[in-house]
Parts: C-alpha cells; structure tokens; sequence
C-alpha cells in the first residue's frame, strides 16, 4: 500500500498546499534558495506522518527516514495540525534518541523464580508463543475458578488517552472488571472534577484556554511553558507580548512566572482562599456579569434554607428544569419562563417555602471570605488580590487557566470548582477568550456505568469515596493487591506505567506487586516496575508502529489521526493490541472471537471486518476498518497523519450554542454555580469531609496548613521539567544532556537554605514527615521559591540499574516521599500533603 | 543580496529547549547516536552523555531578589558575525563567510588547528572528531537551500526564534530590527557585526552585552558573578590567539603563494 510519501511529494504538496503556511509561519517568503535543491538518495526519503508519544499531549509529528533510519521529527510543517500546529518539543524532537536507545527492551523475558522479584535477577529470554501460552494458562485457570475479578490492567496515559478502547475488550474476554489507569487519580481526576462540577467536562484533552484571544490570564497550579504540552505551549507561546496582563500564581518562580507581569508566590494549597477572597471581591463591588448569569448559569436557580433545590422537573432534553423568581410576575417560574430572573433577595413562594437564589447563597457564602481573612491563608498581600480580583473582572475577556495535573491536596477538587466559578462570575466560559470545549469535549461522551463488581466502585462504597469508580481509583487496586480489600487483586497486566515511582509510597507499592500471583509488565524501557515482573513484554516505540484511528484530543477541532510506522520494528517487540489479541488467541478461539465481537461494539465497526482486517494488515487493518465505516478520506490521513472534520470556528460557534442553548453537559445544562452532580454526592459523602464536597463552594483547608513547626521544616511543591515527562524521559541520553543541571534539584530559598548552612549544590537529606523515609538529594539554593517551601521535579528518582542514561547523582524519588493515601472524594492522590525536614547530608 | 539573520525572542522564549533538540536531530544525529553507543559500554554513561557538546544551548539565568525574582532563557549559537574572529583566525581558509552571511567551515580545508575554537567569544565552535573538522552552526543551509527554515527556527513552539532576510525589508527579522527598541546584537562591543540578534528587556540588556556565557550551567553557577570578567579573560586569550594565527597563516600563505 503507498502509505508513505516521499520528500519530493512532500516539497510538491507544500508548494501548493503549504506555501501560505510557510509565508505565515516563518515568513520565509524571501528566502532566495543558495543551493540547487535535491538531496542524494531522494527516493530512499520520505516523511511519514504520526502522532509524538514522548509525552500525552500527541502532538502529530512528521518523521524524516532515509534508508530505513529515522532522521528527524518535526511538526507537521506543510499540514498544521490544529493540536500543535506546525512545533514540537524538545522531548518530541529527541524521540530518535528513545528509538535508538540501547537500554530497550528487545525481547520478551520470563522470570520463574518469585523470591527473585524486586530485582533483575533471574530473567530468561522467551519466546512471545512461551509469554502468551504461560499467560493464557494462567488466565484460564483463573477464569475457570471463578477468579476472572482477581485480573487488573492499570495502564499509563497511553493507555488512558486510546488504548484503553482496544484493552477493555480483553478484560472483558477474560471476565474481568478492572481496568485502571494511572493518570486519572493519580494526576487529573480531582481538578477534572471540578471543572465538570461547574461546566459539565473538565479533562485537560476536553477545555483549553482560549490562549489566541483571552487578555488577562492567570495561571494556577500549573506550568504551562515548563511542562510544555505544545497544543497549550504554542498558543500561549505564540501570544506572549499581547496579553494586557499574565498573573502566575505558584509557589516556586517557574518557567511559566518568567514569562509573566506578576508572580504571586503564594503558600502551597491555598488558591482556594484566594479565589474566594475574589469572588468576595468581585461580587462585593457588583463587578460581575449579571446578564451572563442570569442567562446562562444557575445563578438565579432557588434553593431551599436547607441549601436544596427548590423544585426541578425533568426536561425533555434530559436536562433538570428549576424555578428561578421571576420579578417581573414576582413569582417562581421555570428559568426559561422567566422575564427577570432574580439573583438576589428571599422571597416565600406560593406554597410557603422560603427560597433565595443560589447566586444570594454564594453571596452571602463569600462574604465573609475577605481578601484580609485570605491574607492570613495564603501570605498573600490583601491589596494584591483586591487588585487582581479588580482587574481579573475588568479587562475581559479574562480567564484563569484550565490547569492539567490537579492530585495535590485534598481541596483539589474545590479549588478548581471556585476556579470555573470565579470565571463564571467574569462571563468567561465557552465564550471566546474565556475557557471552551475542545473537539473532543463536544463529542460530550456518555457516562458509562463502570461494572458492579469493577475494584473501585466496591472499595468506594465501602470507604464512603462517593467518586471513587468515576475517579478510577489507584488507591483501590493498592488496597486490593496489598490487604485483600475489597477483594484481591493478584494477577495484574502494568502497561505503560511504573506504580512504582508513580503511586503511593515506592516500598509499599513495591511490596504489593511482590503479593501477586503473576506481574506482567508491557513497557519499552526496564524501568523500576519491571524489575517486579514475572513477565516483561516489550513493546514497539511509537515510531514502529501503526495504530488503530483515534478522535483528536485537546484541539479546538473535531478531528480524526493515527500513527503509521515510520520503520521497522529494530527489535523482537510487539504492538500492545498484539498482544491482547496474541493472550486470547493462545486461550482459545472464543476467547479470540469475543475480543472482535467487543471491540466491534466499542467502536461501531463491524466486528468480522475487524478481525478479517486485522488478520490481513495487522494494526493497521483495525484502522482501515475504522476509516472506512467512518468514510474518512484513506489518502488525506495518509498524507497528513490526521483529517479534520470539523474546523476550530464550527467548534467555537457550536461551544457558544450549547451555552445558548443550555444544553452543556451538567445536569441542568447551565453552567453551575450550584451543582447538582456534588448535590447529589453529598449523601455518599462522610460527615468529617463534607468541606471538600460541598455543591456550592466553601474553604477547605489542605491538610499541610499551618504545619510547618521550624526553621528545618517544609511544603512541598512539586513540577515538571521541560525536557522530561514524568518519570518516563530520564533514560532518554539527549534529554539527560539537555536538562538544566537546578532542574535535578531540591529548590531551595537562599534565606532558608542559610539558616540550615546548606549552599548550592550541597547534598541534603529530605525526610518526608509522612513516609519517614529518607533520602538523598542536590540542593539548588535560590531566589526562585517561598521560604517555607521547597520545589522538585518527580520526573526523577530512577532506582533501575538496567537504565544507564541515568543522573549519577541523588535526585529525589516522589514515591517515597508518598504513603498509600488519598483525597476524600475520588480516592485520588494528594501528592502535595507532605512536609519534609531537611538538612544537609 | 541576502544577508541571512536569526532573531532570538528572549522575551518568548519559554525555555522548552525544543531548538537546542531539533539541532542535534539534524545536524548532530551520527555524532549523538556514537557518543550514546561508547558511553552504553562505559561506567558512566550519564557523564558522556552530558559532555556532548550542542551547537546551541538555552541557558536559564537567574536573578533578582526573592519575591523579586527573574529569569531569563540565554541562548548560545553561533551569531554568523561579519569580519568575524573565527574567519580571522583561520590559518587555511577552512572558515569562511558565504555573502549571504552563513560562516561556514571547509571541511576539507580544516586542519583541525582549533584556533578558531579559541578565537570566537561565544564557545560557538568544537573539534568534531566523527567529521574531522571543526563543527558549528551552519544556519541548516542544507535544508535552506530546500526553502525549509532552520531546524531550531521550524520547532519553536514560542515562535522566539526567527528567520529570514534582513536585506529584504518586508522580512520579519528586517521589521523586528527596524522597530523593536528592545533589539540587541550580543557582543556589539566586539565590532563583529552579528547575523543573530536577541529581543530582550532593558533589565536583562546586560546579558545581551555579555560576551561569553559558559558552556555549562554548572560553570554558570559557579561563574555567575564573574561571567563579565571571565568574557574579558577570553578576550586576551583570543589576542593572545589571534597573534598566533597571525604569525601562522603568514607564513603558510607566503609558502603557499596564489592560493585564494
Ligand atoms: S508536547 Fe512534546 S512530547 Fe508531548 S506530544 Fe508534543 S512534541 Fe511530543
Ligand atoms: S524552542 Fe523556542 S521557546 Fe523553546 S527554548 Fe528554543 S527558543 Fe525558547
């Protein structure tokens, strides 16, 4: 098949298609060529287009091959992607480097012995027919005894974002509920949560600051140059110098606060107080919109002295109709009905009840929430968030940015609902300049019920964690392997991830992998989980492997893309879906058959034409099968990598139409300044942690406030480096070399680190008061961070000795800072409720 | 005529080192992929690893006062300079300026003398042992000369990197020099007029006049203070080496009278 396009067909497309775009890019329009164009072995050359995997955002890549080598990725130069544009990162730029990587799991290795996990002793090469038929033993046995709920898959953000489409399938061949993601408790479900809570959706692939046209931006909680996902990274990039204002809210001066007019280095886990010290600015001094909240919130929706609804009908839409107080008939009538919805007062309806409107609640509510009372919380001058409240509603459009990870503290959850509130009170979401709906966040998917017996959903009812299945609850599977609670969980497929650095404490999470029956781990690289396998089944890079069609995430279009192999695979590895599909199939025909036929469902492909497909072409048969029952044009994704099917500017018009409309997918379709999601949670949630879930907004503390007793003691903020993704880039040898030597470090405040007679560079013991451990690390004593606070990447802190591009010096492992614990909502991580003492070493 | 230039947005620039990245996909790919495979075999591979030498670098410098801070992302590449040092220095004409303004090393002509390494301000040059020659910036004329940008300028995400024609007056680079307050050749005082320029804010303006920043952050670290006085140092080395070229290429170019 001519899947792949030469360098002349690239030149050729980009000099009709792409000519504007390099006048508009670079405006390289008068650039005179010095050389005559032409490259040896130009027919040996091409660009294959594919999706980056360095990092979750997915940025569509072009990759340069000659002679079977991959050369350079780029970004999509001739064909913008309405994602990236035309950029990449430097993680993306350095992808050759994880292709080419030596560290790489070549092959797939079997360990017998158990007593040897922990280690990298015992390994033996094996053939995939021994790992798949090994497996597909194991697995029947189980299935046969009953024991299918004892299988877990808990996948990294690869798996999260779209393969879990293609790992369900599997689980539910083999009978088993649990099918985990790291990223979702572990990273983003709180702060997701609470944007959903006010506009209906909140994941970071379904908002996005409108970068391109918003003025005033604050950004809280978040990095967005220094963790730099170039969907975000460009458009806020690309804008700097015409923003009217940039206000960076984080304890530590980030790459982020470099580029702003103001940095507010406020104390870690407090932006709560400060947006609610806003909004009591902002609507003290009446500085809000009124017609956008009487029109498109529930601002004016009537609550009961009880703080419930006063009354709701079900609208034929499935949309939960209220009673709002009309003032003009000075009576309470149906929103829609209303001539001058009320949003303030006390009125008694006509069958007695005594009802104010939400936006009165929140009113009051704030009232006492002063910008002095949040001084004292967050060590933030008073006039300064007077000011910025003043301003944030003044110079529209205005907005505080979406965030991505949001696991810190416990108020998670909260802080990010006051943020979508506080936005609603400047008129700010889904209008243009303000917060909108990506293409993937218009596809509004539908809630699934996850299965009865799914590990999250039974440990959630039985802790009271109201949110813990939707949340996807790592904790659970913890709890589940470690103490049997709910039920065990013993046998476990780790694709992509590595629990071990990544969830809860490093030795506990250690010792609960040690408990299983069988540890399977699907990785490319021999990172610290692997070393607990029993299994190790290595996988293609991104850059080997085709891929089924996925719906473009986080681009304000609604789009279609997938990954074609740029070479051949270097080494004995496999496509993930391979290998489901391979463990099935060495379990028998049914079980091989069922995967198509739920697979089928899963995507609306007809399932024969999948299987016969992907028997033909592999992987990328299941893509055609999905390109053609969706008729996308085969030869446009060839070209490009990804087809759009939906522009930005319909996706903006049909953002502004479901406001209009109120068909936003909250429960009342209104953006919710009183939410009935949480309402309705209220009754799962235990009386001592009903701060955190309460369906208006209110101040939850993190659990760290006030809890620095002296001089040695410190919070903890914790970021991302640009040149890393996690803990997964450290082995990347280019990477390593490109990282800034501070961005290894423990920052430290010079007033603070010379009380302690800690300099730069120093080694220093951190001690986590909540784990007890110790460890090792490099100080970087600077002006850069809060005296009470130290700043560290978790994008290190590898222990794996099969990983030799490693830093050779101490950096700090999160996990161990980390005990098994979690929010009261989701059961999700609060990675930032720690304090640690440190000294030198 | 064309004079090629590069602008480097100090106030956009987001510190990625997405640029410093895309030049080592495509210009020192071979030499990277050696350096990972010698140190794979070798106790310390970390350390090989992050002595492999870039032909741009992006350097965060930190000042400013706790809660005064600042930080601004320095960048290190070759500025392409007019009459410059290294040309100079060259004692076989293996370095040269192309009228478009690219300084270029001949690889055939190099001799691997170095004092081109010694003579430029910047740390812009290396000896390249896998080409045999002194290695540096080249503006990616190869892919120039295709109308593709320079890699670093193609990935930007921030757009802080700039390409084109400062000849050409509807250029962006020519616009950005024409109108922007905050333009700055690095090193203006060194007379070599640069084919790359930085936009930056008067309270970093001093960098911009800084003449050498150290290869390492880790030098930078421990140099920060000095780093005026070291660029000084290197200036009287490169006197010093300047002499020595001197008297060197003398007396080749009289034993090897006609050559151009
Ligand atoms: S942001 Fe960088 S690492 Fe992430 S997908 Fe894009 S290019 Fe790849
Ligand atoms: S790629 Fe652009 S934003 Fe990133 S470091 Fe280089 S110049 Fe700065």
């Amino acid at each position: 098949m001519g899947l792949e396009l030469t360098r002349r067909d690239f030149l050729k497309l980009s000099a009709v298609a792409g000519a504007g775009v390099l006048l508009s890019s670079h405006g390289l329009r008068f650039l005179k060529p010095v050389r005559a164009q032409g490259i040896v072995g130009e027919e040996k050359e091409r660009y294959v287009p594919g999706i980056c995997a360095m990092c979750p955002a997915d940025c569509n890549i072009l990759v340069r091959v000659r002679n079977g080598r991959v050369e350079r990725i780029m970004g999509p130069e001739w064909f913008p992607s309405p994602k990236n544009k035309n950029k990449i990162c430097a993680r993306g730029n350095s992808g050759i480097f994880r292709l080419y990587n030596p560290d790489r799991l070549k092959q797939p290795l079997i360990r017998d012995d158990k007593n040897l996990r922990g280690t990298w002793k015992g390994f033996r090469a094996a053939s995939w027919n021994e790992a798949y038929k090994r497996i597909a033993d194991h697995l029947k046995k189980l299935v046969a005894e009953g024991r299918s709920r004892e299988i877990a898959i808990l996948g990294g953000w690869l798996s999260c974002e779209v393969y879990r489409t293609y790992l369900f399938p599997f689980l539910r061949a083999v009978g088993s509920p649990n099918g985990l993601g790291t990223p979702t408790s572990q990273c983003f479900f709180p702060k997701a949560f609470g944007w959903t809570s006010v506009i209906g959706l909140g994941m970071h692939s379904q908002i996005l600051t409108d970068y391109d046209n918003v003025n005033y931006l604050i950004v809280m909680r978040r990095n967005i140059a220094g963790s730099i996902p170039v969907v975000h990274g460009v458009r806020f990039g690309q804008n700097l110098g015409r923003y009217k204002k940039v206000v960076v809210i984080d304890p530590r001066f980030s790459e982020t606060a470099a580029k702003a007019d103001e940095w507010i280095p406020i104390k870690p886990g407090t932006d709560l107080a400060l947006l609610l010290a806003m909004m009591n600015v902002i609507i003290g001094e009446k500085l809000y919109d009124e017609d956008y909240l009487k029109k498109y919130t529930n601002a004016p929706m009537l609550l009961t002295e009880e703080l419930k609804p006063y009354k709701t009908i079900k609208g034929k839409n499935g949309k939960i109709k209220y009673y709002v107080w009309d003032k003009a008939g000075n009576r309470a009538v149906l929103h829609e009905e209303a001539a001058e919805p009320a949003l303030e007062g006390t009125y008694t309806t006509k069958d007695g009840v005594k009802v104010k409107p939400v936006f009165e609640f929140l009113k009051e509510k704030v009232k006492d929430y002063t910008p002095e009372w949040a001084e004292n919380i967050t060590d933030v001058p008073a006039a300064k968030i007077r000011n910025l409240a003043r301003e944030f509603a003044t110079t529209k459009p205005a907005a505080i940015d979406t965030g991505w990870h949001g696991a810190r503290h416990a108020n998670e959850m909260m802080t990010w609902r006051a943020a979508g509130i506080v936005n609603a009170l400047v008129g700010s979401l889904l209008k243009t300049g303000g917060i909108i709906f990506t293409g993937e966040g218009l596809e509004l998917p539908k809630a699934s019920t996850p299965p009865p017996e799914y590990v999250s959903v039974v440990w959630g009812e039985k802790h009271h964690i109201p949110l813990a299945a939707a949340g996807m609850s790592a904790q659970a599977l913890y709890d589940a392997m470690a103490k049997g609670d709910p039920y065990p969980i013993k046998t476990l497929f780790v694709i992509a991830t590595n629990p071990v650095l990544n969830i809860c404490g490093r030795v506990e999470c250690g010792e609960a992998l040690k408990k299983l029956d069988m540890l399977v781990v699907i990785d490319i690289l021999p990172i610290d989980t692997a070393a607990y396998a029993d299994i190790i089944l290595p996988e293609h890079t991104y850059l080997e492997r085709d891929d089924p069609l996925f719906n473009m995430p986080y681009a304000p279009a609604v789009a279609v893309e997938t990954r074609f192999k740029a070479v051949d695979p270097l080494y004995n590895t496999r496509h993930v879906i391979d290998m489901m599909v391979g463990i099935l199939k060495a379990m028998g025909e049914d079980y091989y058959e069922k995967y198509w036929e739920y697979l089928g469902a899963e995507i609306n492909v007809d399932a024969s034409k999948l299987r016969e497909y992907y028997e033909r072409y592999g992987v990328r048969g299941i893509m055609l099968a999905q390109a053609e029952t969706r008729k996308i044009p085969l030869d446009e994704l060839m070209k490009k990598g990804f087809v759009v099917l939906e522009r930005e500017d319909e996706v903006r018009r049909k953002d502004l139409e479901l406001l209009e409309k109120g068909e936003l997918p909250t429960p009342t379709g209104k953006v919710e300044l009183f939410s009935l999601k949480l309402f309705e949670l209220l009754e799962g949630c235990p009386k001592e942690k009903i701060l955190y879930c309460l369906p208006l907004v209110e101040w939850a503390p993190p659990e760290i406030l006030n809890k620095r007793r002296s001089d040695d003691e410190f919070y903890v903020a914790y970021g991302k480096v640009p040149t890393m993704t996690h803990t997964s880039a450290a082995d990347n040898p280019m990477l390593q070399r490109l990282t800034p030597t501070q961005d290894y470090r423990v920052w430290i405040n010079r007033e603070s680190a010379e009380k302690l007679g800690i300099r730069n560079g120093d080694k220093i013991i951190v001690k986590s008061l909540k784990s007890g451990r110790e460890v090792e690390a490099i100080a970087f004593v600077t002006e850069h961070v809060r005296p009470d606070t130290v700043w560290l990447s978790w994008d290190f802190g590898q222990h794996s000795e099969k990983l030799r591009f490693k830093q050779d010096f101490p950096t700090v492992t999160y996990s161990d800072l980390l005990i098994p614990d979690y929010e009261p909502l989701a059961g999700a991580a609060k990675k930032a409720e720690i304090i640690v003492k440190i000294r030198k070493a | 005529m064309t004079r090629y230039a590069m602008i480097i947005d100090l106030n956009k620039c987001l510190g990625c080192e997405a640029c410093a990245a895309a030049c080592i996909a495509e210009n020192r790919r071979i030499q990277a992929l050696k350096t990972i495979e010698k140190a794979a075999g070798s106790s310390d591979a970390y350390k090989k690893v992050r002595d492999f030498w870039l032909r741009t670098r992006v350097i965060p410098v930190y000042t400013g006062k706790y809660p005064f801070s600042k930080l601004v992302f320095m960048h290190n590449i070759c500025l392409h300079c007019d009459n410059a040092p290294c040309v100079a220095a060259c004692p076989t004409g293996a370095t040269y300026q192309r009228p478009d303004g690219i300084v270029l090393v001949d690889h055939t002509k190099c001799i691997g003398c170095q004092y081109c390494v010694y003579a430029c301000p910047y740390g812009a040059r290396a000896w390249d042992p896998e080409i045999n020659a002194i290695d540096k910036c080249t503006f990616c004329e190869h892919l120039l000369a295709e109308g593709q940008p320079p890699a670093c300028v193609q990935t930007c995400p921030a757009h802080a990197r700039i390409f084109g024609d400062l000849e050409d007056p509807e250029s962006e680079v020519a616009r950005i020099v024409r109108e922007n307050k905050n333009v700055h050749r690095l090193g203006s005082d060194w007379r070599a007029k640069a084919g790359v320029f930085f936009v930056v804010n008067p309270e970093f303006k001093e960098l911009a006049g800084n003449p050498k920043f150290p290869d390492k952050e880790e030098e930078l670290e421990k140099h920060q203070p000095l780093y005026r006085l070291a660029g000084w140092g290197v200036f009287a080395l490169t006197v010093l080496g300047l002499a020595g070229h001197i008297i060197y290429w003398t007396a080749k170019k009289s034993g090897e009278e006609g050559e151009a």
